[in-house]
């Protein structure tokens, strides 16, 4: 699942979040799901490419903080985003 | 500052040309560039009204087009762009703001959502929140005085009143008497209903305002996604507690329709509501172990039939996405009148009902089709190892859940009812028919079909778990 892509010499982490570990920093690279509806609600709360993301918590649910906005969500749609990794 | 949003190129060129296409009179409701930008993002109102126009195919055409040199998604592009206009807006606005630490909830917030921290939370929650408050205080000490004076001071004048306008047995007990409108449906909803409802919506409210039923979704996902459910169908499930009928209600606000079936399916079997349970555990707890049985029973029951109906309903599992709003003190004021809102609404949604159930009892006694169903119960009693006595407990119950349990309790107290036969009848009215107005709002939410497969199974499954547990019990030789 990981893709790696080299532009200007760095190379690139496009990460889906259910990969990284709790307080990992981002930005939002892609949100990829089937379900149209998943996407519009994201979409609706604020989770766009190009936003800062971070993961507080993994375990019961996915909690993120995107903006300033906090939401919980599963493991499903926790994959559908996809990071590129600030810090770790 | 400009009025329109631009947006990428292919984008622009398809929304001109919807436009150029749309007819005049739309120009008058909204914006012909609304419509077609509602249109690129799929939106089904706009779609269905204007699938009958003769250049919808060429839409379809452009729509398909331009998704087709697009990477992402229309509606994730459309989105996408309004959002950059955001935050730029937002960025031109906000004047220095500094970075303020958010911590100030935080510890709360980490302390609510840990699940190590988190599950106790809960669980005190659940226990003065719903069983102390509630079904305690509410349903023991509040109910026993309203309807104390109800059965002292009002029934006997109503019953005198009655008396003296109609001669007639018949007519009279249609109002007054045991079974009345005014007597049993009034008094039901007065005085049962009124103060449970009150104080758990007082409850709920409560919770809702202080940010704390999200983070109870958020600990619970995983284990309802095991269930066939979602966080979200936690707050209907709580509800259940409460009063089962509104909760059909609420199951609405789910998001698909196979987690609105299980949720309905599990809140007519196995939660029970706050009158029944108050009785339950008034009767059971002289037995602790009676209690224990009774509440593994159930809990199992809950788990097992929601990972069965999880693998049987069709459909795609349900999603979890929910925000998180910071946890806040509530406003009184805000509580109150939210109690206030929806207890009248709730009060005039479900007064009828006790009503017509008060009337369904009275034409049922009336035709002699009560006893007859009575008599038909009871070699089922036997079956279950019950007294034959039992048998109008289930029929009544149906139309007071609580009533069935109260008959039980006059039953052992005579002596009728034995500790192995109390665990297991507790359990079979439990599991068994929902109330008549939960019932009614199954036809109503879930359609005639889904109800009558849901009630059939439930009665069913009620009576054969309660042989099942009865010969369990004789074998173990488990005695209370």
């Amino acid at each position: 699942m990981f893709s790696q892509q080299f532009s200007q010499g760095f190379s690139v982490h496009y990460c889906p979040l259910d990969y990284l570990g709790t307080k990992t920093q981002g930005m939002i690279a892609a949100i990829r799901n089937k379900d149209e509806k998943v996407v519009k609600k994201l979409l609706a709360m604020g989770v766009h490419s190009g936003m800062q993301i971070t993961l507080e918590q993994r375990f019961p649910s996915f909690v993120i903080r995107v903006g300033r906005t906090r939401i919980a969500i599963d493991k499903k749609i926790a994959n559908s985003i996809k990071v590129k990794v600030v810090s770790r | 500052m400009s009025p329109q949003i631009l947006y990428p190129s292919p984008i622009e060129t398809a929304i001109s040309r919807i436009e150029s296409l749309l007819d005049e009179r739309w120009q008058d409701l909204i914006s012909r560039r609304s419509i077609a930008l509602l249109l690129l993002q799929q939106d089904p109102k706009i779609r269905s009204q204007l699938q009958q126009q003769p250049y919808f195919p060429e839409i379809e055409r452009i729509i398909a087009k331009t998704q087709a040199s697009m990477d992402e998604s229309l509606t994730y592009a459309i989105a996408q762009s309004r959002h950059q206009i955001a935050m730029d807006i937002d960025r031109d606005a906000t004047v220095n703001l500094r970075k303020r630490p958010i911590v100030e909830d935080e510890w709360l917030h980490n302390l609510t959502v840990h699940p190590v921290t988190g599950i106790p939370i809960l669980l005190l929650v659940l226990y003065f929140g719903v069983y102390q408050f509630v079904g305690v205080f509410a349903g023991g000490t509040l109910v026993d005085g309203i309807e104390g004076f109800f059965e002292s001071q009002i029934n006997p004048i109503v019953n005198t009143v009655v008396g003296s306008i109609f001669p007639w047995q018949v007519i009279q007990d249609l109002f007054a008497n045991d079974y009345g409108i005014i007597t049993l449906g009034i008094r039901y909803g007065v005085a049962i209903v009124l103060p449970i409802v009150t104080a758990f919506f007082l409850m709920f409210s409560f919770l809702e305002d202080s940010g704390y039923l999200p983070r109870l979704s958020l600990l619970m996902d995983r284990l309802f996604k095991t269930i066939g459910l979602s966080g979200r169908s936690v707050i209907p499930l709580i509800l259940g507690l409460g009063c089962g009928t509104m909760a059909t209600l609420v199951t609405r606000t789910l998001e698909s329709k196979r987690e609105r079936i299980i949720a309905t399916f599990l809140l007519a079997l196995t939660i029970p509501c706050s009158a029944q349970l108050g009785v339950i555990v008034a009767l059971l707890s002289q037995e602790p172990s009676a209690l224990f049985v009774w509440s593994t029973v159930m809990v199992g029951i809950f788990l097992s039939i929601g990972f069965l109906a999880g693998k049987i309903v069709p459909g795609e599992s349900s999603c979890f996405c929910m925000e998180i709003p910071p946890l806040r003190l509530p406003r009184i004021q805000a509580i109150l009148t939210k109690t206030y809102v929806r207890l009248k609404w709730y009060f005039w949604e479900i007064m009828p009902l006790f009503i017509f159930a008060s009337v369904l009892i009275w034409l049922g006694k009336l035709t002699g089709i009560f006893d007859l169903v009575v008599r038909g119960l009871e070699p089922v009693m036997l079956w279950l190892g019950l007294p034959q006595e039992a048998a109008p407990t289930f029929l009544y119950g149906f139309f007071r859940r609580d009533y069935g349990a109260a008959v039980m309790f006059d039953l052992h107290s005579a002596g009728i009812l034995t500790g192995q036969q109390l665990v297991v009848a507790a359990v079979t009215l439990t599991l068994f028919i929902p109330c008549v107005a939960q019932l009614q709002f199954m036809f109503k939410e879930r359609g005639a079909k889904n109800t009558v497969v849901i009630a059939s199974f439930v009665v069913l499954f009620a009576f054969s778990l309660g042989y099942l547990l009865n010969q369990l019990l004789t074998i173990m030789e488990l005695s209370f």
